[in-house]
């Protein structure tokens, strides 16, 4: 207090203002006190003890869970702890595996496997559920996976388990056997496990292991779906089951890839509901921050991942799923097209609550709508209206059956000269599908040839009537869906000539004149999209490249490695009076420079 | 007992000591995180954020080398400059608190007065002031650096974190209340 009378002449505004705060929240002093002193700036004072003890009270608390979990996961993407050196004892190789405390029962099987049993091992390989040797395959395939160190080779792994119970059901139904009961449950063991683990990667490698993933569960729902059709009741029955475990699994890796932080809810493909929380909706984005409203619609509590584009009151396109009261976004698209205040939402009706007032969707709970029955539970639904007082005035309501049929969305991003190929980009896979006298068709049933494809680069399609032959996955059917059809491109049904489809398939040269010219049009304009996606996509990973956290400090600073890289707009645009700092930083020895602070506005 | 000092544990987590390491954590862990909280506004980012810097610290650890800045300086470099690739990879600054924001951010002048404001109205404010200012007033009150800290890591003079700490409040009280300039 004493310092505060001794310093009072010398000292200007700021210094007593600050000095004032430093001592009372330091409990040397007390408001009371300093107003004595230094009525006149009573009411500064006060403001700013306020606020410094607001601040202090609003002080982020982290949560103990996350803090736990975040030191479990400091390590993770190390390399595998180096091995003891063998010292040519069969124990000292399995030194390094009782680290692990692996189970002794693996142990053993291990010491069978190294003593000779190797010729076994190979022999059943190849063997099925039901065959003598059967247990012996799955036996040492839990060897290799205990033996299995680091995350990424162990993720790796159990994607192959679940390819080789996939393979298993394919190789019965082809001999005519029954279906093992116990091949979903597998199947879905396998790829949970290999999600736990690409949930402890890093990104790069987990981006990788999601893009396999989302490939993988592909192939398997598509190898999966041609048995279909020939199979008995019970056969079905659990083909269906082992379809929607991949899909799921796909769901899944689809999420992730987009959002990381989806793995954290640990996402299971045996969880039945899994994808009956995912959704879409569109509208007016009219606010931001843990929850968001679009059109009306709430979504709360929101993971959204970075790097997505969206502005506050622009239309946009939102897709995500929700999870244990969380709603993680997997895409957010602004969109050009002007539909007002108009809001679209898709998903799963999951019921009523409220006394029928409010419908849930896909875990997102809406005011009921006017006008529109009550579906069954489980049912697809897509609502089109407005939002007026927290109700729902539906102008369009559709609903489907719950299709089973395997379908898979993905970004076109390649047509074959001959357009009998288009590559699809899901997940960050890129999955190649021949064209099987493939019609294009929209939402809404238009019909267009195929050449429209190039027009489509770089834009969601949907495909159907799969079928997997000698590991070539090929198509009958394209979806579009109508907003996406580039508007000069004409349906089927305008064509002056009629075509076959095979002629469709020819290169555009030979279609005659209007069609001609709209395709080449139309695809010269998604080329430029594509040649700009494609510059800011640089953009934004030469930006991100740049910083880089700790390399680029060291880049940027160039020799002193270690001290702050302060960004340009802090440390010259931002202080107005940069010649006050700079004073202060030279004359301040611990003294108070009055003479250059004098010119300070808020000086004395 | 005392405890060892940052140096004492850097040197050993720069030589694979995790438990070294796991206890930098343990010691700064909170400081980062409501650093990167308060300069994101999302509590999943800032773990997202807070988490990677601890990350990509334990790669370069051999790489810090104790000099003028201190660890925890070090760890908001790491931390500052995620949270400049967070908001670089989003196209447009929209920004908003967690909690309903009112749109009307002129608070009544006797209420400001009167310090009777909201937390929301608070954060709002914080997050409107400019670039070195709001560093200043989060590393201050939020993070709770002292001036030597503080100064040290913006590598600005202790006065001069002073001045810029009161013009901070002046400029929440000029948000907040929509003093009139010559008021200041």
């Amino acid at each position: 207090m004493s310092s505060l009378k001794t310093d009072k002449d010398k000292m200007n505004k700021s210094e007593i203002v600050t000095r004032c705060i430093d001592e009372i929240l330091d409990g040397q002093s007390s408001l009371e006190d300093c107003l004595r002193r230094y009525p006149e700036l009573a009411d500064e004072l006060r403001f700013s003890l306020a606020i410094a003890t607001r601040m202090h009270e609003q002080r982020a608390v982290i949560s103990p869970e996350f803090k736990r979990a975040a030191r479990a996961r400091l390590f993770l993407e190390d390399e595998t702890q180096p091995l003891p050196k063998a010292h040519g004892s069969i124990l000292d190789w399995l030194r390094p595996v009782t680290l692990l405390r692996v189970p002794l029962a693996i142990l053993v099987v291990v010491v069978a496997l190294v003593g000779g049993g190797t010729t076994v091992v190979y022999a059943s390989q190849n063997s099925l559920p039901g065959d003598v040797l059967y247990p012996m395959k799955i036996g040492s395939e839990n060897v290799q996976l205990a033996l299995t160190l680091d995350p990424e080779s162990k993720a790796r792994m159990s994607l192959k388990l679940a390819e080789r119970r996939v393979e298993e059901v394919v190789a019965q139904s082809a001999q005519g056997r029954d279906v093992s009961a116990a091949a979903p449950e597998a199947i879905s063991r396998h790829l949970d496990a290999a999600i736990k683990e690409i949930e402890n990667l890093d990104e790069d490698k987990s981006r990788s292991l999601i893009s396999q993933l989302s490939q993988s569960t592909i192939n398997q729902q598509v190898a999966l779906s041609q048995l279909l059709t020939e199979s008995s009741d019970l056969k079905q029955l659990l083909l269906q089951e082992s379809i929607d475990t991949s899909r799921r699994g796909n769901t899944v890796a689809v999420v992730a890839e987009a959002n990381p932080a989806f793995l954290t809810s640990s996402p299971s493909t045996a969880d039945k509901n899994l994808e009956e929380t995912y959704f879409k909706v569109e509208g007016i984005l009219r606010s931001v921050g843990r929850d968001w409203n679009i059109g009306g619609i709430t979504i709360r509590n929101l993971s959204v991942p970075h790097g997505m584009p969206f502005s506050v009151n622009s239309r946009v396109a939102v897709e995500g799923i929700t999870r244990h009261g969380k709603t993680f976004i997997a895409k957010v698209k602004e969109k050009e097209d002007q539909k007002g205040d108009e809001v679209r939402i898709e998903g799963i009706f999951n019921g009523t609550g409220e006394n029928g007032a409010i419908w849930h969707i896909s875990g997102i709970a809406i005011g009921k709508p006017q006008n529109a029955s009550l579906v069954a539970e489980g049912t697809p639904l897509k609502l089109t209206g407005l939002v007026q007082n927290g109700i729902f005035v539906v102008s369009r309501l559709e609903s489907e059956d719950d299709k089973k049929e395997v379908k898979i969305t993905g970004t076109l991003v390649e047509v074959d000269q001959d357009i009998t190929t288009v590559s699809l980009e899901i997940a960050r896979a890129k999955i190649v599908v021949r064209l099987r006298d493939a019609e294009v068709e929209t939402d809404s049933g238009k019909s267009f040839e195929t050449s429209v494809l190039r027009a489509l680069m770089g834009k969601d399609v949907t495909l159907s009537a799969l079928k997997i032959n000698d590991g070539v996955l090929s198509t009958e059917k394209l979806y579009v869906s109508d907003e996406n059809m580039p508007k000069t491109t004409k349906d089927k049904s305008d064509d002056k000539t009629s075509e076959n489809k095979k002629d469709s398939q020819k290169s555009d040269k030979d279609e005659p004149g209007n069609k001609t010219n709209d395709g080449k049009e139309v695809s010269q304009k998604s080329d430029e999209d594509e040649s700009s996606n494609k510059t800011r996509d640089e953009k934004e990973d030469s930006q991100k490249s740049d910083n880089d956290g700790v390399l680029s400090t060291e880049k940027a600073s160039g020799g002193d490695e270690n001290l702050p890289n302060i960004t340009k707009d802090e440390s010259e645009n931002d202080e107005v009076d940069n010649d006050e700092d700079e004073s202060d930083d030279k004359t301040n020895d611990g003294k108070e420079d009055n003479q250059k602070s004098d010119k300070h506005k808020e000086s004395d | 007992m005392n405890q060892p000092s940052d140096d004492t544990l850097i040197q050993r987590a720069a030589q694979g000591d995790r438990d070294a390491f796991t206890a930098l954590y343990d010691r700064h862990i909170d400081q980062v995180y409501r650093h990167v909280y308060y300069r994101v506004s999302n509590q999943a980012d800032a773990e997202d954020i807070a988490q990677e810097v601890f990350i990509r610290a334990w790669r370069a650890i051999s790489r810090y080398q104790k000099g003028e800045s201190l660890f925890v300086s070090w760890l908001l470099v790491i931390a500052r400059n995620l949270v400049t690739d967070f908001y670089r990879a989003r196209k447009k600054e929209t920004v908003l608190d967690q909690e309903d924001i009112p749109t009307d951010s002129g608070a009544d002048p006797e209420a400001v007065v009167e310090n009777n404001f909201t937390q929301s109205e608070l954060r709002e404010a914080i997050s409107k002031l400019k670039g070195i200012r709001q560093t200043v007033i989060t590393m201050r009150f939020i993070d709770g650096f002292s001036y030597l800290e503080t100064s040290r890591i913006l590598k600005k003079s202790e006065g001069a974190v002073r001045v810029i700490q009161y013009r901070a409040l002046l400029d929440l009280k000029k948000i907040m209340g929509n003093v009139k300039p010559e008021d200041r």
